[in-house]
């Protein structure tokens, strides 16, 4: 099918286009188009109004701030993947690598994959890991609120119709951390994730002070592990014994967290014993890093 | 080497044949300036959509046209009452162009929309009602088999669309002899030859004309089917061959063209068909699933002694190019190794399925999977080195194999010796697989061999001729135009033609153009499949421009008023050698000609007649002009954990005869590595109840860069083939052959386990690592 748009809109501002939300709240959002323009094709969603966001100056933009970092909605996988950002948000960083191939990345945004509501988003098992907050903006005003309260299950969010995300933070206080982004596919080309995970890290003195694990693909939604992250916790990186002990123990609390599907790309078997391995080496590649 | 052969490399060195200068058409077709089907636009054209059925198998009660009909902006709208009451097909009359009485398989074409463009015609397709008595459907080919089930035609009760036997030698004795005997069951996988161009059709019915610009590679075989199907003569289809866009043996629609056809009359414009990459992936005709049954007699010495095979493939609910596919599945291989007996038996089978057709490999591929993996297998049961084991067994030069196959040339020996050398392959390879579970972890690297061969085209396929002709039009502008009957499917047959035809005329190949086919100037052909265009083509062409240089020596002769004798051709020059005239270039003889002629150009011919035979009623005959042959070897990471495997080396040594370009010659060879390694490792039309369950690029994968082997190393090893033009044979197939089974031989290696189905994917692969299942083909139980 031809894609049929209704009327298009490009507001110039965050509160230009919540006005054209509060009047045609089932408008489309419009960032990178990745997944926008292919559901219309295919027919997975109604054609409807679009919201063109590129004008919008305020959803855009990467920058270090006092108070961390601050991830504007439609910044571009590639844009992500060019910033400064020197040892920072490794986990997604990795994520931004893996998602599509280098033109889907160039279109891309970070808050389109997160807001798509994918399982299996890219991003948003790294942002969980990260410990990010998005600032989201409606007609009653702004909030903020976890990552992890974002996503409501497949292609949904808590997102209210006529709200936007407006930007990703992650805090200064995630500073010092190392972390990394897994994920197990079934090509080395462009794919997306059979299962995923993200590992982030607080490592003192060659100890775990405190961590985050979050697994993709595995259950309706990304979601953090606290009981993997409570293993690694007080776990020296140096003693190796301890730290396999440690990392097996967080595998086997994200499998227990588990409850994949079975479908087209594999089985739920095979992606509950994935979440195991992903989990490992996720945690693996974090504690390197953090070496 | 022979002294003939020597001569006729310095030949080569000092032409153009033999340089791998880059693809004639390469720049067009990188600045998208090349005309595909898709870029065409006719005057008034219309665009079409077509009705499809969304129940397996069912009668058709009644079709409602009258909606779709009254939609504005439809041209016309056709069903079976617009077609001839016919039915046709390549093998068994099972075609329609759309169904009549029964709809047999999800997605079959019952009736189709013309409009002004393409969302009204799908729009108004929506509204076609199609009333249908829904009839119970079969999937699975044994349970097709089986008595009692559905049947899918009334001619054909059982199911079985064709039955091919074959029996050589006592294969009772060889059995009883051996010392050894292996039983095994191999299944393959419904394959999407996933070419970039999905499928497409401009139909313009013009003065009692059908003119079809259809990117067919067989485009005479196809015109014959067509005007059967519409029961018109011959001269009323006229077939345009449009640039090829990739085709691996799908590109002979059966029924498309077809109903462009109808449309077009009915509408009285131009009917475009195109499928978008969603509507091509989820009702495509794919390569045939086959189940095979081997079981091999050996010697203590691994000498093999017989063979028995039994193959059930799946033809789907017609009968495309499935019969023969079958027939080379159980019989190839007996002309790559000496079996010395052997009894065959291969069913087609009838399901309510998509119907299947050829795809690159052609049956020999899908047999050496298995087959490969046997030889191997028995080298380990009897302790013989599989490298050893496959020298000692294999067909040799000069030899007339089991089905009478002359095999006129073969540098294998030194391809299994070369591509040894270049994968070091005795130190890569793993003395002993793992045999324990325990033994399974981590990341585990194995290394296989595997060889393989094909042919160089097929007598059987045209029953009327096999060869090629060729028509080179010279004109008194000095342009030169080649016009051959096998299409270049982007594999390069225009550049190596031009390369051919350049050297026999003595100029430069761009000056050479090879022109698109259109029946109504292009000599007829049987077409560019089974790896025939490069030998049968080429030999028409090199014969072509002989009678050109003929034709102008003749013409020089006559100008001059000298003996014949006198008159040398050289590098494009005539020459008077009694020096009372002055020389001809290439440019002044053609222009002179043409004042002579009154502008006619010189038009010069050429005829190939290969020495093939029509095999007889036991099949036994020599049925191609040559054989190509090669051998692999793959070498694989497997990921104990997940499952994942990865080719990490892959070496590939060929025997082409000469290599007429060998720039092509290496991309037909990559491109072979990288289309077995998605067969083997990622590639399947998943299906469920005859819906085809990922009809998309993000789940049904082929290979992409990040999944190739870096340096892959292919090396064409000194050959010349005496039946094919300046001592080339055929490549296209060969390249895929051996792939599939090198690299689960490889697997083996490094696991202990060998696969059986295909795709050996990482969620297959992690079963057989961690949950003990049985490596046994899942198909085992049902064929056995």
């Amino acid at each position: 099918m031809t894609t049929q748009t209704r009327e298009y809109f490009a507001p110039g501002s965050v509160d230009d286009a919540l006005r054209v939300l509060s009047e045609r709240p089932h408008a489309h959002l419009l960032a990178g188009g990745t997944d926008l323009l292919n559901d219309l094709r295919h027919g997975l969603i109604e054609p409807g109004d679009v919201v063109d966001l590129a004008g919008v100056a305020e959803l855009g933009g990467l920058d270090e701030a006092p108070d961390g970092v601050r991830i504007g909605a439609t910044v571009t996988m590639r844009e992500l993947l060019a910033a400064p950002l020197g040892d920072r948000l490794r986990a997604l960083r990795e994520a931004a690598d893996l998602l599509g191939g280098r033109q889907i990345q160039a279109a891309a945004t970070v808050g389109g994959n997160l807001c798509q509501g994918s399982p299996a988003a890219e991003v948003a098992t790294a942002l969980l890991a990260h410990g990010a907050l998005v600032d989201v903006a409606g007609p009653r005003g702004r909030r903020t609120m976890p990552v992890a309260e974002l996503f409501a299950g497949p292609r949904r969010t808590t997102l209210a119709p006529e709200e936007i995300l407006v930007a990703i933070r992650v805090g200064v206080a995630d500073a010092g951390w190392s972390s990394a982004y897994r994920r197990i596919d079934l090509r080395r080309s462009v794919d997306i994730a059979i299962v995923s995970a993200s590992a982030a890290l607080d490592i003192d003195a060659g100890v775990v002070r405190s961590a985050r694990v979050a697994v993709g693909a595995a259950r309706p939604v990304p979601f953090l592990v606290p009981e993997a992250a409570a293993a690694l916790e007080g776990v020296a990186v140096g003693d190796e014994a301890a730290l396999a002990a440690a990392t097996g123990r967080a595998a086997e609390a994200a499998r227990s967290a588990s409850s994949p599907i079975t479908d087209v790309r594999a089985g739920a078997e095979y992606r509950r014993a994935m979440v195991g391995v992903v989990v490992e080496r996720a945690v693996r590649a974090a504690v390197e890093e953090g070496r | 080497m022979t002294t003939t052969q020597d001569t006729i490399h310095e030949t080569a060195a000092q032409g153009w044949v033999g340089r791998g200068i880059p693809q004639v058409d390469i720049e067009a077709k990188l600045r998208g300036q090349t005309e595909y089907i898709g870029d065409l636009r006719l005057p008034n054209m219309a665009h079409a959509a077509i009705v499809r059925s969304t129940v397996a198998h069912g009668r058709i009660r009644g079709i409602d046209t009258s909606r779709a009909e009254r939609v504005p902006g439809v041209l016309a709208v056709a069903t079976a009452a617009d077609a001839p009451e016919v039915k046709f097909g390549p093998y068994t009359p099972d075609w329609e162009i759309l169904a009549r009485h029964k709809v047999r398989f999800i997605g079959d074409e019952v009736a189709a929309v013309a409009a002004i463009d393409e969302p009204t015609a799908r729009y108004a397709a929506s509204l076609v009602e199609v009333d249908v008595e829904e009839l119970p459907a079969v999937f699975d080919p044994f349970a097709a088999l089986a008595e009692g089930g559905p049947v899918i035609w009334d001619e054909y009760a059982d199911n079985v669309s064709t039955l091919f036997t074959i029996e050589r030698g006592d294969t009772r004795a060889a059995f009883d002899a051996a010392d050894l005997v292996v039983d095994d069951v191999y299944a393959t996988s419904r394959m999407y030859h996933a070419y970039l161009e999905p499928i497409g059709v401009i139909a313009h019915y013009v003065d009692g004309v059908h003119v079809l610009h259809v990117p067919s590679h067989i485009p005479y075989r196809a015109r014959q089917t067509y005007s059967a199907a519409l029961g018109l003569p011959l001269d009323k289809v006229r077939l345009v061959v449009p640039p090829i866009g990739g085709s691996f043996g799908a590109k002979y629609e059966m029924n498309t063209p077809l109903i462009a056809a109808l449309l077009s009359r009915k509408a009285g414009v131009p009917v475009r068909i195109l499928f978008g990459r969603d509507e091509d992936a989820a009702y495509h005709r794919p390569r045939p699933p086959f189940v095979f049954r081997n079981r091999i007699a050996v010697r203590a010495d691994g000498t093999f002694l017989g063979r028995e095979t039994d193959v059930v493939g799946i033809a789907g609910a017609r009968t495309y190019w499935s019969p023969a596919t079958v027939a080379t599945a159980v019989h190839r291989p007996d002309s790559l190794y000496n079996f010395n007996a052997m009894t065959g038996r291969g069913r087609l089978v009838y399901t309510n399925e998509s119907p299947t057709t050829a795809m690159r490999g052609f049956g020999n591929a899908e047999a050496l999977f298995g087959i490969e993996q046997m030889i191997d297998e028995i080298a380990e049961r009897l302790d013989i080195d599989p490298v050893e084991m496959r020298r000692r067994n294999i067909v040799q030069e000069g030899e007339t194999s089991l089905h009478g196959w002359y095999i006129s040339s073969s540098q294998l020996p030194a391809c299994i010796e070369r591509v040894s050398e270049m994968s070091g392959f005795a130190d890569r390879r793993r003395a002993r697989p793992p045999a324990t579970a325990g033994e399974r972890v981590g990341k585990l690297r194995g290394t296989g061999i595997a060889l393989g061969h094909h042919v160089s085209g097929y007598r059987p396929i045209l029953p009327d001729y096999d060869g090629s002709s060729a028509i080179l039009r010279l004109g008194p502008d000095g342009s030169i135009q080649l016009y051959v009957g096998e299409p270049d499917v982007g594999q390069g047959h225009v550049t190596v033609m031009a390369q051919l035809a350049a050297d026999e005329l003595g100029v430069a190949p761009a000056e050479v153009k090879v022109q698109g086919i259109d029946s109504a100037f292009s000599p007829a052909a049987v077409g560019t499949l089974a790896s025939r265009a490069a030998t049968m083509a080429g030999m028409a062409t090199v014969a072509a421009g002989a009678d050109a240089r003929r034709k102008l020596i003749a013409f020089a002769t006559e100008q001059w008023g000298v003996p014949e004798a006198a008159v040398s051709w050289q590098a494009g020059t005539l020459t008077d050698t009694t020096g009372a005239n002055e020389p001809f270039t290439l440019r002044q003889a053609l222009h002179r000609y043409g004042v002579v002629n009154c502008g006619l150009p010189l038009l010069a011919t050429g005829v190939h007649h290969p020495k093939t035979v029509m095999p007889d009623a036991t099949k036994y005959g020599n049925a191609s002009a040559a054989y190509p042959f090669a051998a692999h070897v793959a070498e694989v990471e497997v990921d104990c954990d997940t499952g994942q495997i990865s080719v990490v080396g892959y070496w590939a040594a060929h025997d082409s005869g000469t290599v007429l370009n060998p720039q092509t010659a290496r991309g037909q060879v990559l491109g072979g590595i990288a289309q077995g390694l998605g067969w083997a490792l990622m590639e399947d039309v998943i299906m469920s109840e005859g819906v085809v369950r990922n009809p998309n690029f993000l789940d049904y994968r082929i290979p992409g860069a990040g999944d190739m082997p870096a340096g892959v190393e292919v090396e064409f090893v000194d050959a010349y083939e005496p039946n094919g033009p300046r001592g080339a044979k055929s490549l296209g197939e060969v390249a895929l052959n051996p792939v599939v089974a090198a690299i689960a031989n490889a697997i083996y290696n490094a696991t202990g386990l060998r696969c059986k189905d295909l795709p050996i994917s990482p969620e297959r692969m992690w079963r057989y690592l961690h949950l003990g299942e049985p490596v046994e083909s899942s198909s085992a139980g049902a064929i056995r």
